[in-house]
């Protein structure tokens, strides 16, 4: 009995400890300009043609996560440079499955603060994977998506914006 | 002058017989003096015609001071020998237009053509009408004198342009006026006369001389003199010798040749995607009034014909790819300088590039070092391959034209950036900013939360 007692109590501790973990590196990024309550979504994006209607959260919320949402990476700079990274693969957290659907001069929207960006898609590439991706940095506001490569095992998609226009 | 030389001929075939003359009628009322200085002597005499015998032709008497023998013969001659060429000519226009011409036909213009004449054949001696025979000197016809000289006057004068010399530019028309207003009295065949203008059209280059003739054909023979070496000399009135003007015209090509080259290369050949041709030229006269607007074609542009005078030319529009040439060019067409040549540079549009290459994440960029580009021109040509510094800079010129840069190497880790387009259409300075970035990503695979926790799912009942 005791040593299922123990045992069940190492499973809880090996179930809790990935969270802790994740908790600690969102502390760690932080947005300059992107400064509203770190529990409330910032903005949204959204992709129609690929059915992406999903919160963003603000850089240093602990629910900027890959595990949980599509996330701003740290590097970012919006507007004049957006990183967004999310899982692709099968599940709920998956946001990004269908990325690849995506096609030249399809059309990307940002809202953020009241003020939605309209991107169009420039650039489709796959570079190998190794925990980076290389992009240039344009002179126009620029928007990435990123996520593994679902046809390319080993291989990251990396989807170029240029922003088109902004409304009010 | 054929007329003339016919007429001559005659009369030296019929002098085979000598002429006489005679003293014939008194002209009543007219009373006339001779005074000879060097004698002191003084003639007094009525007025009275001599005559030839056989035709009774009115003479004038050319020797006032010799006496009339008409039994003597006389030789007919148009050279007299004992006048001078201006006396000769003098006393034929007294004579021409004294008694007989036109309404001069009473007796009275004899005696005053007379009297002109003595003062014109032997002007150191004094003549003068008195009022008796012998009696007191009296200024008698001093009109009618007046008229005479104003006759001979008004037959002297030549138009204006009389030996003038003109000089024009090929197609352009040129308008003569005669200030003298007698040029109506000169005939010429090829000559286009309007009022007291004459007006010369469509001249090809040359030299032209024009001539006009006046010609009198009253009496239809020409003056001639009667000599004697025993009695006074005679004279008959008869037609002035032909009287003749003339200019001249020279008719020449002016040309404005222009060439277009490079300012740099001083080169016809354009630099990069520039062009010289197309480039609009204005030219003006010295009171801004535009002459003419041409373009520049083939790298040349020639304007013929344009009058003397100075010009200014401007360039209104360069070429594509060049910059506008402000400069003000004066040119002067003279005779002497009928072709002028004139090259014009023009500056191709040259832009300063400045490319600035980094590399890193975002936040923390730095200089790239000896990343290399190649430039490609439109025609995909290699022109240019260009190294960044330590600052990671590169600093370049490019004419005007659309080119191509690829980029060679980069770091490791890094990617090269993607092949980009500069455009040189002004002469702004332009800075490219080219940053590599390499950005940290999560792994963005399907979670491994789920996984893991079947896996300890499957552990806990296996050990269950």
């Amino acid at each position: 009995m005791i040593k299922r007692i123990y045992l069940i109590l190492v499973i809880i501790l090996l179930l809790l400890l990935p969270c802790s973990i994740i908790k600690i590196s969102a502390q760690e990024i932080t947005i300059p300009n992107i400064n509203v309550s770190k529990e409330k979504p910032i903005g949204t994006l959204k992709i129609k043609k690929i059915n992406i209607n999903e919160n963003l959260y603000n850089i240093d919320s602990p629910r900027n996560n890959i595990e949980e949402h599509i996330t701003i990476l740290k590097e970012s700079t919006f507007p004049d440079l957006l990183i967004l990274a999310a899982h692709s693969g099968e599940g709920k957290i998956a946001y990004f499955e269908h990325l690849d659907d995506l096609k030249l001069n399809d059309e990307i929207k940002v809202k953020y603060n009241n003020k939605t960006y309209i991107y169009f898609v420039k650039d489709i590439f796959e570079q190998k994977k190794d925990g980076y991706i290389n992009i240039n940095k344009e002179d126009n506001d620029q928007l990435i998506l990123t996520t593994c490569s679902p046809k390319h095992n080993g291989y990251q998609l990396i989807i170029n914006c240029i922003k088109k226009e902004s409304i009010y | 002058m054929f007329f003339f030389s016919i007429f001559l001929s005659n009369i030296f075939i019929t002098t085979v017989h000598a002429e006489s003359f005679y003293e014939a009628e008194y002209i009543s009322d007219i009373y006339m003096n001779k005074h000879q200085v060097s004698t002191n002597t003084t003639l007094y005499q009525q007025a009275r015609v001599f005559r030839e015998s056989g035709t009774n032709k009115m003479a004038f008497c050319l020797e006032p001071f010799r006496f009339f023998d008409e039994s003597k013969p006389y030789s007919p001659t148009i050279t007299p020998r004992n006048l001078t060429p201006e006396q000769i000519d003098r006393i034929s226009k007294i004579a021409h237009f004294g008694h007989g011409y036109k309404d001069h036909i009473t007796m009275k213009w004899y005696a005053i053509t007379q009297m002109m004449i003595w003062q014109a054949a032997d002007p150191i001696n004094d003549y003068y009408f008195t009022d008796v025979l012998n009696g007191n000197r009296i200024n008698l016809y001093q009109n009618e004198i007046q008229e005479v000289n104003n006759l001979i006057r008004e037959y002297e004068t030549l138009p204006s342009f009389n030996n003038t010399s003109y000089t024009i530019v090929e197609g352009n028309k040129l308008i003569i006026e005669d200030h003298n207003n007698v040029i109506s009295s000169f005939k010429s065949n090829d000559i286009n006369l309007i009022d007291n203008r004459i007006i010369l059209d469509n001249l090809r280059s040359g030299e032209y001389t024009y001539t006009f003739t006046k010609q009198d054909n009253f009496y239809n023979h020409p003056t001639i003199f009667y000599q004697s070496n025993e009695s006074q000399n005679l004279m008959e009135t008869g037609d002035l010798s032909d009287l003749q003007a003339s200019f001249k015209v020279k008719v020449m090509n002016t040309k404005i040749e222009l060439s277009k080259i490079d300012k740099d290369t001083q080169s016809t050949i354009p630099t990069g995607e520039a062009s010289l041709d197309r480039a609009i030229y204005k030219l003006y006269d010295t009171n801004d009034n535009l002459i003419n607007t041409f373009t520049i074609k083939d790298n040349q542009a020639v304007l013929n014909n344009l009058n003397f005078g100075k010009y200014y030319l401007i360039e209104d529009t360069p070429g594509v790819g060049y910059t506008l040439d402000t400069n003000k060019y004066e040119i002067n067409l003279t005779e002497d300088n009928p072709v002028i040549q004139l090259v014009l540079e023009n500056k191709v549009i040259e832009k300063e590039i400045t490319i600035e290459k980094k590399y890193g994440d975002n936040n923390n960029l730095m200089n790239e070092q000896d990343i290399s580009f190649n430039i490609f021109n439109n025609k995909n040509e290699l022109i240019d391959t260009v190294i960044t510094n330590e600052h990671g800079i590169i600093e370049l010129k490019l004419p005007y034209g659309k080119y191509k840069v690829i980029q060679l190497n980069s770091k490791e880790g890094y990617s090269k950036v993607e092949p980009f387009t500069i455009e040189v259409n002004n002469t702004t300075p332009e800075k490219i900013e080219l940053k590599d970035l390499r950005i940290p990503v999560p792994n963005t695979h399907t979670s491994n939360k789920l996984s893991l926790l079947q896996l300890i799912f499957q552990i806990i009942i296996i050990l269950l």
